[in-house]
């Protein structure tokens, strides 16, 4: 009989000691200020930070969010203050989190994300996560997310500047082998999957785009699917990597998905928009059923694939 | 527990609006006010993940409270068919109330566009001391079976919306002082309020109704902007002064 305690879920990855595997996913949670006031964050796993680029980022004009079946399209376009007021104000308060921090970094310029990464390596921050997949920003720009070559470039002249764990995000891709392939080889020590693929609404009324970008970013549990897949592909080929898998998580058994197919981390992201306390009541379901199952961690970790180690 | 547990009391609907009243579980201490006009409860029923959506509210009691809601998606269509005793839960309140952003030494003149009329109602019950004058108005009368609303101007009926009855009040108007205006409706009655305000120069607060997602200015999903920076309708607003928004975005 296993006992109830914490270190049934607790995860060791990239020398860390999480707690439990759910991390909240970078974005609808912003940088944690709102979620601290209604949780306590230091029952999650590991939190992620709103993306933030050098410059500020206006974001775009409303509506940003509309509903679809099983989710939501939103729009928001990376909103945040540039790094400069996110050193100054917000790394301060998630220096003094009790949880391990994962800081989002976006740009289409190397030399900004330099600057970025640079400057993280002085902070009390575990990860750094690339998010070079946002749907919602330089309109009829190609991300670097969706370019091996430019993925590889990228990274490796990034891996030299920091010795701190590197994450790159992608949206769903047929090629997802590959980029994640370019991360790697370059130095990456995982992925987070998935960002939210391009999404759209018409108003059947005014004949037009709901949203005013025309399109916007699927997210919710209209996705897991696609995600899941997408997780379960990419450990098939690369055993040894850091995933974080994320889309469409807001209960147990959608995130014992995630770890059943080969993510080491479930990202929480519109969960915590649904419901502030899904996080926590998800780290709790799954401890329920690993107890009720007499399983760990574990003996749960990578068991959808027929090779995989724990 | 963070989600608040409510049934659903009785609801009454005509045409694509519907009134709703909901009690708590347990009664709110007489001493504990529940919400302030301005104020907004996030509303779900989890049944399926849709995003829990603001509402203001008409009134409440230490027993629970009543909307008037406005027909226009999967939730408030939900909202329509429910039966009384129906479960539902609401996060809240948030948003800032309105005597926090108006001067309440002074008098007001309220409006309501729509379903915007119910925390203007709402404000006029609670502070009538305060109320200079009232105009609410609806494009079409179907809210005359749920509602008896004295200040009601039906668009359909007489042809004239709430800025022409206001045009109307300042021409007969006695006070010296510069009117205030607050207003809560569609976004398309603020703007054109606001352009009126310059007009006729009064100061005009507006409240705004935008598709919210977290509704506590996490997500950053309800933008509006203004003269100093982008701020968040559920966390900075609802209740704006509409010199202070940039309109044009």
């Amino acid at each position: 009989m296993i006992k109830l305690n914490e270190d049934i879920l607790s995860v060791h990855c990239c020398g860390i000691e999480l707690k439990n595997p759910i991390v909240i996913a970078s974005g609808p949670a912003g940088n944690g200020e709102e979620l601290s006031r209604i949780i306590d964050l230091s029952e999650i796993g590991m939190f992620t930070s709103k993306t933030v680029t050098l410059e500020q980022t206006e974001g775009n004009p409303p509506p940003r969010i509309v509903d679809v079946y099983g989710g939501i399209i939103n729009s928001i376009g990376l909103q945040n203050p540039g790094f400069k007021a996110f050193v100054k104000e917000t790394i301060p308060f998630l220096e003094q989190l009790k949880v391990p921090v994962i800081v989002s970094l976006a740009s289409n310029y190397l030399e900004e994300m330099e600057i970025m990464v640079k400057a993280m390596n002085r902070r009390k921050i575990e990860m750094m996560e690339f998010n070079f997949s946002c749907p919602n920003v330089d309109k009829g720009k190609e991300p670097i997310g969706t370019n091996p070559n430019k993925i590889f470039e990228t990274v490796r002249a990034l891996r030299k500047l920091t010795k701190k764990p590197l994450l790159i995000k992608f949206a769903p891709s047929e090629n997802i082998l590959e980029l994640v392939n370019a991360s790697v080889t370059a130095g990456a020590d995982g992925v987070v999957l998935s960002n939210c693929p391009k999404g759209m609404r018409i108003d059947i009324h005014t004949m037009k785009p709901i949203l005013k970008r025309e399109f916007g970013g699927l997210a919710g549990p209209a996705i897991k699917p696609i995600s899941l897949n997408q997780v379960f592909q990419v450990r098939k080929a690369f055993k040894d990597i850091l995933i974080i898998g994320t889309g469409g998580v807001i209960n147990h058994e959608d995130a014992l998905e995630y770890i059943m197919a080969g993510a080491n981390l479930v990202g929480i992201g519109f969960g915590v928009m649904l419901d502030p306390f899904i996080p926590l009541q998800v780290i709790q379901e799954i401890r329920q059923f690993l107890i009720s199952k007499e399983l760990n961690y574990s003996s749960v970790f990578c068991k959808a694939q027929t090779s995989c180690k724990a | 527990m963070f989600l608040i547990t409510i049934f659903l009391r009785d609801k009454k609907v005509s045409e694509d609006f519907l009134t709703a009243s909901f009690q708590f579980v347990d009664k709110m201490p007489p001493q504990k006010e529940f919400i302030k006009p301005g104020e907004f409860i996030m509303i779900t029923n989890r049944s399926e993940p849709i995003l829990a959506k603001p509402f203001s509210v008409l009134n409440a009691t230490p027993s629970g409270f009543e909307m008037l809601i406005k027909i226009i998606g999967r939730f408030t269509g939900y909202l329509s068919e429910a039966v009384p005793g129906e479960r539902f839960f609401y996060r809240g309140p948030y948003g800032t109330a309105f005597e926090k952003k108006l001067n309440m030494s002074r008098r007001i003149i309220t409006i309501g566009g729509g379903c915007g009329a119910a925390p203007i109602l709402f404000f006029n019950d609670r502070y009538p001391q305060n109320i200079e004058k009232t105009f609410i108005g609806f494009k079409s009368e179907a809210v005359k079976s749920l509602l008896t609303i004295d200040e009601a101007v039906y668009e359909s009926q007489s042809g004239k919306t709430v800025i022409d009855e206001l045009n109307e009040y300042f021409k007969t108007r006695r006070q010296t002082d510069s009117p205030v205006v607050l207003a809560c409706g569609g976004i398309g009655m603020c703007r054109a309020l606001h352009e009126h305000s310059k007009k006729k120069n009064y100061q005009l607060f507006v409240s705004l109704d935008e598709r919210m997602g977290c509704g506590i200015g996490m997500c950053k999903g309800c933008p509006i902007k203004t003269k100093s920076g982008i701020k968040m309708v559920c966390k900075d607003g609802p209740v704006f002064d509409s010199n202070e928004i940039i309109w044009e975005w």
